[in-house]
């Protein structure tokens, strides 16, 4: 019977979130191997409870530090916001190395600002370890473009794909902006194909991923949507079919930030002006695809938003946004902006909410201000910089991104792309960055390698 | 429900130990098991329910009495004095009840349901297992799962702190 037994439980296991799943590895070695096993692996990732189906699964926020330094390169931590405990740290990646954005189980590292043409990006799951990362070759551009990257989920296709948009680096001398028009590279991650990328037919109307806008692209309900401020517009992207159009965003004179974040499954966008003390919270209204419209200047914003909530926040001087997200699990909507933690709970009920009523945020967190140096403190420190943001939209799945998406080009057979960087995400140390210890507020913090 | 009504038809459930249980046909059909075995016309006389003994398979039944939807002649008069909603409450107060017993019967029925596919039971059964993994400490789930610790100390702790963001 005993074997029985192991099969019920290894179903059980099967209905368990990912965060129970990896406490039964500590079990004993047994239930180690059971719970490691590829094959329930597999299933335990494509579970509807892992891995939003249409009914979508509750998402999560994962808090990344970057450290970088002279003789340092990127230094990162990935904490987990639903337990305060690090996941992994990543140390000796090259500095230009950020992470772009998560995605259900996985989180995108792709070198960010100037012109890394040619350099790869990474997909990781930050608690599966350091030899599951997967290595992506980047769509061929020579050293004049830029790049965005973003990673995008469709329940419908359970398809995972990456997309690159690329736009060629602005020329200071001139003034031809209206030459900035981005191209689309895509990839389907595992299609069997050499994970290879394929051009976009249509081109963007707009520097896509340009520093002017620097919220992190978002995945939702098999969806990508990027913001982009000049012109100030939301792209959103059907990942299975690739089809596009654009938003108007919600009404701002002097739009500053503009960040969206998925909130129980739905589209949501946190709007603030330049040096304004009050915050907007949109919610996008359902729109059919059908309606496939290219940008139409006339349209009117409050067609696509409906206002929900607005705050105050007293720091509104600050320009250090570092994210914003909703915990599905507790209600909280949360909007950390500089040292403060702004928390309020949207569970509450019994509240008449008008659109023009200015709430109170039920929480005001400080954070202690070792963990994002002021520039003044930079200059200080010198090479040394540091910072944090959070990213929504993460689910903890158990999926090796190399065993997802591998293909027939195995990094080992991939001469080409062997450098400098191959070392940097698997071999990973164990960092002890003394500012990062005192956020965990742990002693004894060596976490999970990526 | 020691007398039956005339008119409704009976099906006679038989385990392997050789027990005989006597019920109803719309009881019996709540396992779709049993249910496609009827449609099919499988199952004039007795039906043999294999792997599971005559216990499990009292409590199975016990389970389906209850949850049979009380559609009939006599169901029809309860459903209409008893609001849905003190119905279903009644159900979940008897639920709890019912799965307050050790882990080998627990599994035994969670193997019956699965076996019979009976849904409900299946769930109930499954979810009180999940919560007892969810809710409870390592050690507690060492002893649920009947597994021992095989970790040596410093292998654990090594363990343990990979994993410390699964642990509050």
């Amino acid at each position: 019977m005993e074997s029985t037994a192991e099969e019920i439980l290894r179903d059980i296991f099967l209905r368990l979130p990912t965060r129970d799943v990896v406490r039964g590895r500590n079990v004993s070695r047994q239930w180690r191997g059971l719970l490691t096993d590829p094959s329930f692996v597999d299933l335990h990732a494509h579970a509807n409870h892992v891995t939003p189906g249409t009914d979508g699964a509750a998402t999560e926020a994962v808090a990344v530090s970057e450290t970088r330094g002279r003789g340092i390169g990127l230094e990162m931590v990935v904490l987990n916001l639903a337990s305060a405990n690090p996941m992994c740290m990543v140390s000796d990646l090259a500095a230009p190395y950020s992470p772009v954005n998560a995605c259900n189980g996985f989180l995108l590292l792709a070198p960010r600002s100037s012109t890394e043409g040619g350099w790869p990006v990474f997909v990781c799951n930050p608690i599966s370890g350091a030899g599951e990362n997967l290595k992506v070759r980047a769509p061929p551009y020579d050293d004049q473009y830029r790049h965005m990257y973003a990673m995008g989920f469709s329940p419908f296709s359970s398809q995972y794909k990456l997309f690159c948009f690329s736009f060629m680096e602005p020329d200071d001398d001139l003034w031809a902006s209206e030459e900035r028009d981005s191209d689309l590279d895509v990839l389907t991650l595992g299609d069997g194909n050499g994970n290879a990328w394929h051009q976009h037919p249509d081109v963007f109307p707009c520097p896509v991923g340009d520093s002017l806008s620097p919220s992190p692209p978002l995945s939702v309900d098999g969806k990508l949507y990027v913001v982009a401020i000049e012109p100030y517009l939301m792209l959103e992207i059907d990942v299975a079919t690739e089809e596009h159009r654009t938003y108007p965003l919600p009404p701002e004179d002097h739009p500053k930030e503009v960040y969206p974040f998925e909130m129980s499954g739905r589209l949501c966008v946190a709007v603030r002006g330049l040096g304004d003390q009050q915050l907007y919270f949109w919610f996008m209204r359902p729109v059919p695809m059908q309606s496939k419209l290219l940008t139409d200047g006339n349209d009117d914003p409050l067609n696509n938003w409906e206002l929900r909530y607005t705050f105050y926040v007293d720091n509104g001087d600050c320009d250090e946004l570092r994210g914003v997200w909703h915990d599905d699990s507790n209600g909280m909507l949360c909007y950390w902006l500089g040292d403060d933690l702004y928390k309020y709970d949207t569970s509450k009920k019994g509240q008449q909410l008008t659109a023009d009523s200015v709430l109170e945020w039920d929480h005001r967190i400080p954070l202690p201000a070792t963990m994002a140096p002021s520039e003044s403190c930079w200059e200080e420190i010198d090479d040394y910089k540091h910072r944090w943001n959070v990213y929504g939209g993460y689910r903890p799945s158990l999926l090796s991104p190399r065993l997802a998406f591998s293909t027939t080009l195995s990094p080992q057979q991939d001469g080409n792309g062997r450098g400098h960087l191959d070392h940097a995400l698997l071999r990973a140390l164990r960092c002890q960055q003394q500012t990062q210890q005192q956020l965990l507020h742990q002693e004894d913090a060596p976490a999970n390698k990526i | 429900m020691a007398t039956r009504e005339a008119g409704k038809k009976m099906i006679m459930l038989k385990s392997p130990d050789g027990m005989e249980f006597e019920v109803e046909e719309a009881v019996a059909m709540e396992s779709q098991t049993i249910r496609k075995m009827i449609e099919d016309d499988c199952a004039d006389t007795a039906i043999l329910i294999p792997n599971i003994n005559s216990k499990i398979l009292s409590r199975v039944i016990e389970y389906c009495n209850k949850h049979v939807p009380t559609t009939g002649a006599t169901g029809a008069a309860a459903s209409d004095t008893v609001a849905p909603a003190a119905l279903a409450e009644d159900l979940k107060i008897w639920d709890a009840e019912f799965i307050k017993v050790n882990r080998a019967t627990r599994f035994d029925l969670i193997q019956a349901a699965s076996y019979l596919n009976i849904k409900g039971l299946l769930d109930l059964t499954s979810q009180t297992t999940i919560d007892t993994i969810s809710d409870n400490s390592l050690e507690e789930i060492r002893s649920f799962l009947s597994t021992k610790n095989d970790y040596l100390p410093e292998e654990e702790q090594t363990i343990r702190r990979e994993n410390q963001w699964a642990f509050q």
